[in-house]
């Protein structure tokens, strides 16, 4: 390591930054890049995770991981993100990383990368997968015509990578320059001459601006005055509003043309008639009828990796084995010892205590249901086959306003439920985010929960299942559609790349499901801490007692559920799961009938999440937002709960 | 090619006419919403360039270059094409299923063409 000072900030004087279209395997270059250390934090202000590693050939160099972009000027979250990385990041180098396959589409990017004025070297990656597939490129060619070093690449392999290493020491400023039409390039002087110097060229940055890109548009605010901000606005806004295409459209078709020139140069395709299994296998898997097949296998596998290795034999290794029998009589014994004063005890080890509720419940029961889950998600996730899942699905989300791309979030809800809120910002527009945000705060079960629901539905009998089944998708799909109805803004039809069927690289599932977990303990786990500190100052208080007796009416009423269960329910405000815990102690006792635990599961399944997904609702989309969907989920819970009731007693179920 | 349409003919085809196995070229995309437009042409999907739909149902697949995008009918009734080409290999099903398709997707677009007149 030629790294003196390895700090733990990664403080370096110049940056290598990978960017490059999704799923071309930015990833694997960037671990062959780097060495071990390795930061995953979300880029400031926003929610979109940037990786940084040390780089392991260039001394004082950092390598920054960028999130996949389609194009620029931005769009997305991610593409924002990758703009601002090449606005403020000391950059000495870009290296994008490209589809041999899709050459049209990287080479898109290369140009527009070339604009900027950094020194850039393209790595074409996945040769292998073009070769398969007939698309051969005369690299020479493309060497010569775009002045900037091109390496072939099969980063999944190793390939290439040594000589990509190579040509990072040599690049220099590409000087690729490409002739808008003349109503552009007055447009481009003209913004040219009021632009302070920049990281990027004044004439990639002016072609940003009049792309109305947003990451372009924070960085001028805040680096020029005011005055000379309102001039730039006012001679786009005209700019836009004379000629028929927008100036955007006028800069990309420009480049397009360049490109289809240069392709039509360089690359030969011969239709090999390619049918790969991933090939097949992906085709399959969308198509109406074996796809839903598919699907049901996928699910199964899930279901026994999470459901039944996860949540069952680690589960009861951990809670019953290792904590119960082990740590947690040690914990409680040495508390005691140490601390003589028993009302402190407690605190730490107590029925509500620190240790034994909050840590234990955190460590032995989510963690390894969670870490299942995060693995299984990562394997999924890197395959491509959620994609895949968007297209099937689309037409269950139409109804609700949606498109098949709110099956991401979903299925991650059913992992953490604060960490699927995270991810809602892959949908296109807010209405579409807050929509998600509202079925997953109502609808979708997390891991810790669902666990619990099951066990004890699946003891009471089949038919227990099928009816909190039917309800909550009967409830999620009436509430999708009238939220759908009721919030302004069009929906969004689906649009998705899907990307080939591959197996995964498993040192990169790790490394995420890794990232993710620590989130997990940082984020979630205080709030488990605080919850449960909550609880303790509530009992020894006497609010508990208090507020349990004036849910009463409510609980025993109009659910009626033994007086026991309120408590149940106050715990379930904290975290839905924690609700669930308790009312799953009180059936092991024989106190509920089976109507009490199929209302008590529809209740407690369509209860807030936990304070956590609060928290984070409030963070992504407000406070206000945040106080608006609990106001409407919790009343809505107790509705469907009552409700359920009144109907399975006038029909004699369950007796 | 026996039958090579005429070049960027103007005809009111758009791709949710297509069935699977069909290749045409995309005329315009203008009737497509500017932020859906964006991205369309950013996969590839431009005036000019050649486009192959792979499925139909539950929503159209559609290939351009090496890359496989999934649209809804809203957006693909939406770009216009011209006549379509010649059928290719639309998966691996068997050589019967695929010419039934064929035939069917010829007849749809006579069918087409005898209603508008």
């Amino acid at each position: 390591m030629h790294n003196h000072h390895p700090s733990v900030e990664l403080k370096t004087s110049s940056s290598i930054a990978l960017i490059g279209h999704p799923n071309v395997g930015k990833s694997v270059i960037f671990h062959q890049l780097t060495g071990h250390y390795v930061t995953v934090a979300n880029y400031p202000g926003t929610t979109v995770e940037l990786t940084r590693g040390a780089a392991t050939h260039f001394p004082d160099t950092a390598v920054i991981d960028t999130p996949g972009i389609l194009t620029l000027p931005s769009r997305t979250d991610e593409e924002q993100v990758t703009a601002q990385v090449l606005f403020d990041e000391p950059l000495r180098v870009i290296i994008q990383v490209g589809d041999a396959k899709n050459l049209r589409r990287t080479l898109q990017l290369t140009l527009q990368l070339a604009e900027m004025g950094i020194p850039l070297a393209l790595a074409l990656n996945m040769m292998d997968e073009a070769n398969h597939r007939g698309v051969s490129v005369d690299l020479n060619l493309l060497r010569e015509h775009l002045e900037v070093p091109v390496i072939p690449t099969i980063a999944t392999r190793g390939k290439g990578i040594a000589q990509l290493i190579e040509q990072i020491h040599k690049t220099q400023k590409p000087s690729f320059f490409i002739q808008y039409p003349d109503k552009i390039e007055h447009a481009i002087s003209y913004v040219e001459s009021h632009l302070p110097d920049s990281n990027i060229s004044k004439r990639s940055l002016a072609l940003l601006w009049l792309g109305r890109d947003p990451a372009a548009e924070s960085w001028l605010k805040k680096h020029i005055v005011s005055n000379t901000y309102q001039e730039l606005l006012n001679h786009r806004k005209l700019l836009h509003e004379t000629g028929e295409d927008s100036p955007g459209t006028l800069i990309r078709l420009t480049r397009m043309e360049v490109v289809d020139r240069l392709v039509n140069l360089v690359l030969r395709q011969t239709d090999l008639g390619f049918r790969g299994t991933g090939v097949w296998l992906g085709h399959l898997a969308i198509q109406p009828i074996r796809g839903v097949v598919i699907l049901a296998i996928v699910l199964y596998v899930l279901y026994w990796f999470v459901g039944i290795f996860g949540a069952g034999i680690l589960v009861n290794l951990l809670e019953t084995n290792l904590f119960g029998e082990l740590i947690n009589p040690l914990v409680t014994d040495g508390i005691y010892t140490i601390i003589p004063i028993p009302i402190v005890a407690d605190f730490f080890v107590g029925e509500y205590g620190l240790w034994t509720m909050g840590m234990t419940y955190a460590l032995a029961l989510i963690l390894p249901i969670v870490s299942t889950f995060f693995l299984a998600f990562g394997i999924m996730e890197d395959s491509g086959y959620l994609p895949r899942l968007a297209v099937l699905t689309n037409r269950v989300f139409r109804i609700m306003g949606l498109n098949g791309k709110a099956i991401l979030p979903m299925v991650l809800g059913l992992g953490c439920v604060t960490m699927a809120t995270l991810t809602t910002r892959i949908m296109e527009n807010k209405r579409d985010r807050l929509l998600v945000i509202i079925l997953l705060a109502l609808a979708i079960p997390c891991s810790a929960q669902l666990g619990i629901v099951m066990g004890m539905l699946a003891s009471v009998s089949l038919s227990a299942t099928m009816i909190w089944l039917v309800v909550i998708v009967v409830v999620m799909l009436s509430v999708g559609w009238l939220a759908a109805r009721v919030l302004p803004g069009e929906r969004s039809p689906l649009l998705l790349e899907l990307p080939p069927l591959r197996l995964p690289i498993m040192s990169n599932v790790l490394i995420k499901t890794l990232a993710r977990l620590e989130w997990y303990l940082k984020e979630v786990i205080p709030l488990f801490l605080l919850g449960t500190a909550i609880m303790f100052v509530m009992q020894k208080t006497g609010l508990l007692d208090l507020l349990i007796q004036a849910s009463e009416p409510l609980v025993s009423g109009w659910l009626g559920l033994p007086a026991d269960a309120s408590a149940a329910f106050l715990l379930g405000f904290l975290r839905r799961d924690f609700g669930a815990t308790g009312l799953f102690l009180m059936e092991a006792q024989g106190l509920l009938s089976p109507v009490q635990v199929v209302v008590s599961m529809v209740t407690i399944t369509l209860f807030i999440p936990c304070v956590a997904s609060v928290f984070m609702i409030g963070k992504s989309r407000g406070w206000r937002t945040s106080l608006a969907i609990t106001a409407i989920v919790f009343p809505l819970a107790f509705l469907v709960g009552g409700l359920l009731k009144y109907l399975l007693v006038a029909i004699g179920w369950g007796i | 090619m026996s039958q090579q349409p005429e070049a960027d003919a103007p005809t009111d085809l758009t791709i949710a006419d297509l069935a699977p196995g069909m290749e045409a070229k995309v005329i315009s995309l203008q009737a497509v919403q500017e932020v859906r437009r964006e991205r369309l042409l950013a996969y590839g999907v431009a005036p000019g360039r050649t486009i192959q739909v792979l499925q139909r149902s539950p929503a159209t697949i559609l290939k351009v270059d090496q890359t496989e995008l999934a649209i809804e009918n809203d957006v693909a009734s939406r770009i216009t094409v011209t006549e379509p080409n010649r059928m290719k290999r639309a998966f691996h099903h068997g050589q019967r299923r695929r010419k039934r398709r064929f035939r069917r997707g010829l007849k749809f677009l006579q069918r087409r063409k005898r209603n508008k007149r």
